[in-house]
């Protein structure tokens, strides 16, 4: 009776057609996959070009013509540059990009008619051309300038060529580390020091200058480390040194068993508190389809871990966390990480952290060409010059929106309690409007932070080889085309990833509590 | 003895002429209700008593200071005035004991502990003491326009200026707001309400008044204004509500 109360079949059941769609959709994002990717493996070692990774080990005599070095010796190398040269402008970039775009979005909301009305026109006119021509356009403006001749030889404050601009530059003395770590943490005690003087204003109701103290901190303490101070930085390093020697006593096994016991624990945690969310008062003990299914594969990938922690790729992963050298040939790897963060911080190394040289322009080699020197001064060069201008502006006048709507989001009611009240204009927009405003303008802001990172491999147009040149030279030399757009694919990623996850940690921060 | 005076106030938003020259005085201690269609003007004629507009012509003196366009003038005016406004405006980033303590530290320049310890007084006043750690998000419409009266009683006002308090909320949470107002009424305070809650004014306002078309129409005791209007338009006001 009760039984044919529900009868029905059993491809009628929801519970079913759930199952069977998430495991349809499973095979056939599998099946792809491995279709494309054997295919792809196929044709390469058709034209005799089988899928390999050896090309990051040999050396591969190319030249590129911007950083840390011309000559890689290792095509891992040789990404390690193109990464370098894309994180410079990337970092910069957002930097400025964030500076410029907000002076632009205020500038829009002001009240005087000139500034308005020209900032309008400059977003106009930059938001509604492509990024590339933009880019272009900045090559242009940079190689119409006079070629560097004989008669430039010499010394210059600041000088503008077809070559690029050159601008006296800090040069690095061997304690720059120790000063560049003490600078980092003499801003984090300078905010300290300002939310001490804030919380000592609320306390006990006195002026308590908290911008006064803090920048007094901030000259007195660079003072001070500037001086030599920055000795005691040091301590970072020895410490690493000792972390680092521990490698050398660790086994392969140690590497295995660590990160199987990590996976475990986040394996163990994440089905727990599924466990504990199903059990709450809402959910009545009940596991949807949905849940088994996560739990289902979050056991597989458990067991994956396991397993591929001693398949060649774990084992390789463990040896090159060692340094032991066996995945491809480096000097990569945690032991040497360590080592290096001793070389970099070491209390020993006394001097001025920076002194500053000019830059020079001097007879290329034998050639009887002229170029600005390498080891003095700074030069930006054309392809830096047009991608870093390129894509601050595109980004910036974008930034300038999302401030301008940030800001017009807040409700005219929050200003008028405000200033009903008796608050000054200052203290208004500190404590009511910009913490309101940062909160609608923060994932639009991260949102054109990827943007600028991902714009960045447009500057393959004009010859500054970022990760996607480096790359695509280094495939014209070894045919390594899947190796390549991997590396390509997961150094992407990993960027986005990271710019997002920062995002979204101070989104959350930030978040309003509603009911 | 006044508190406020006003003198010939003329506003104008562009060629719409909002007030055509009001001219009124409110005595210390006394509780004023000023009502009438929306558009008449009631409303930006409160807000031109802490500049929250600004007049164009006429004079405004509150509590002997003439509001000019010196800053310090508007801010020392701004924080013997205190203001409630229609949609609530409580800052919806800080908790109920932020949002009142807030003034009183960065204006008064008091101590934190001694804004919260008149904060949670205040609380106890309109009712709601529980509520203090709690984000405006999280109460009703009418524990939020409690704690909004709270917060402009944080800073000790001479007058307190209610713009149509009630009219965003549900007939049941009316209730507990008019109450709130009427002890604060009772306890002497120098009040100038715009509102439609005609009870109120009969049960608490010294005086009414009607604005219509930017001017000042009828000013009488409450008795006589609603049993005994003098003017027509009073009337007409009257019969539409009531």
């Amino acid at each position: 009776m009760n039984k044919n109360k529900f009868n029905f079949a059993f491809w009628r059941d929801v519970r079913f057609l759930k199952w069977a769609f998430q495991l349809f959709v499973l095979f056939l994002v599998f099946n792809s996959l491995r279709g494309f990717f054997s295919q792809a493996v196929a044709n390469l070692a058709a034209t005799n070009l089988p899928f390999s990774w050896r090309f990051l080990g040999t050396t591969p005599g190319i030249q590129v013509s911007e950083g840390f070095k011309t000559y890689p010796e290792s095509g891992l190398e040789a990404i390690q540059i193109g990464i370098a040269n894309m994180l410079r402008i990337t970092v910069s970039g957002i930097f400025f990009a964030t500076i410029f775009g907000t002076i632009m979005g205020i500038a829009r909301l002001s009240k005087n008619w000139i500034v308005e009305k020209s900032t309008t026109g400059l977003v106009e006119i930059v938001r509604n051309i492509p990024l590339l021509v933009q880019i272009f356009f900045w090559q242009a403006v940079l190689i119409s300038f006079p070629r560097l001749e004989e008669a430039d030889r010499g010394q210059h404050f600041i000088h503008i060529s077809a070559k690029g601009i050159a601008f006296p530059w800090l040069d690095p003395g061997e304690s720059s580390w120790l000063f560049g770590f003490w600078f980092i943490l003499s801003l984090y005690f300078t905010r300290k020091v300002f939310k001490w003087r804030v919380s000592v204003l609320e306390k006990y109701g006195r002026e308590a200058y908290p911008t006064i103290y803090s920048l007094i901190f901030l000259i007195i303490s660079n003072i001070l480390g500037w001086a030599g101070a920055y000795k005691l930085v040091g301590i970072f390093g020895y410490a690493a040194s000792i972390v680092g020697n521990l490698f050398d006593v660790f086994p392969r096994i140690g590497i295995q068993v660590l990160f199987i016991s990590v996976g475990s624990f986040y394996a163990v945690r994440y089905i727990s508190s599924e466990v504990k969310r199903t059990r709450s008062a809402e959910n009545r003990g009940v596991l949807t389809d949905d849940d088994i299914f996560k739990l289902v594969i979050t056991v597989l990938l458990l067991l994956t871990l396991i397993v591929g922690m001693f398949l060649p790729l774990g084992v390789a992963i463990s040896d090159f966390l060692l340094g032991n050298e066996a995945f491809f040939k480096s000097n990569w790897g945690l032991p040497q990480f360590f080592q290096g963060i001793q070389n970099k911080l070491d209390w020993n190394y006394s001097g001025a952290p920076f002194s500053v040289s000019y830059p020079e322009a001097i007879q290329a080699g034998s050639s009887t060409f002229t170029n600005y020197s390498q080891d003095v001064g700074k030069v930006m060069t054309v392809g830096y010059f047009a991608t870093w201008v390129g894509v601050v502006l595109y980004t910036s006048v974008f930034i300038s929106e999302v401030v301008r709507s940030g800001i017009m989001a807040v409700a005219k009611g929050q200003s008028e309690a405000g200033l009903s009240l008796g608050l000054k204009r200052s203290t208004l927009l500190r404590l009511i409007v910009l913490p309101q405003a940062l909160r609608i303008m923060l994932p639009p802001m991260g949102n054109q932070y990827l943007n600028l990172a991902k714009n960045t491999s447009l500057g393959i147009a004009v010859a500054f080889p970022e990760i996607v040149s480096v790359g695509q030279t280094l495939y014209n030399q070894e045919g390594q085309t899947i190796a390549v757009f991997l590396i390509w694919m997961a150094f992407y990623s990993f960027v986005s990833l990271t710019l997002s996850s920062i995002v979204n940690f101070y989104n959350k921060k930030l978040k309003i509590v509603e009911r | 003895m006044s508190i406020i005076s006003a003198k010939d106030v003329k506003k104008w938003y562009g060629d719409f002429q909002a007030l055509k020259g009001v001219t009124m005085e409110v005595g210390e201690g006394e509780v004023l209700v000023i009502c009438g269609p929306s558009g008449s003007g009631k409303s930006t004629f409160i807000r031109c008593i802490n500049r929250l507009e600004q007049h164009q012509d006429g004079e405004i003196i509150v509590d002997g200071i003439q509001l000019s366009n010196d800053i310090k003038n508007i801010e020392a005016i701004r924080s013997e005035v205190g203001m409630v406004f229609q949609s609530f405006n409580l800052f919806p980033h800080l908790t109920v004991m932020q949002n009142i303590t807030l003034a009183p530290i960065w204006v008064r320049k008091k101590s934190k502990s001694e804004a919260e310890a008149k904060a949670m007084e205040l609380l106890n006043r309109v009712g709601i003491p529980e509520q203090a750690d709690k984000f405006p998000g999280q109460l009703s419409g009418g524990q939020q326009q409690r704690v909004a009266i709270a917060r402009a009683l944080a800073m000790e006002p001479k007058i307190m200026l209610f713009d149509e308090p009630t009219s965003a909320l549900d007939p049941e949470m009316i209730k507990e707001v008019l109450d709130v107002m009427k002890e604060l009424a009772k306890s002497g305070m120098t009040m100038i309400v715009v509102t439609h809650e005609m009870g109120f004014a009969k049960e608490v306002a010294d005086r009414v008044m009607l604005f219509d078309d930017g001017q000042l129409v009828e000013e009488n005791t409450p008795d006589e204004f609603f049993t005994n209007p003098k003017s027509d338009r009073t009337k007409l006001f009257l019969s539409q509500i009531l």
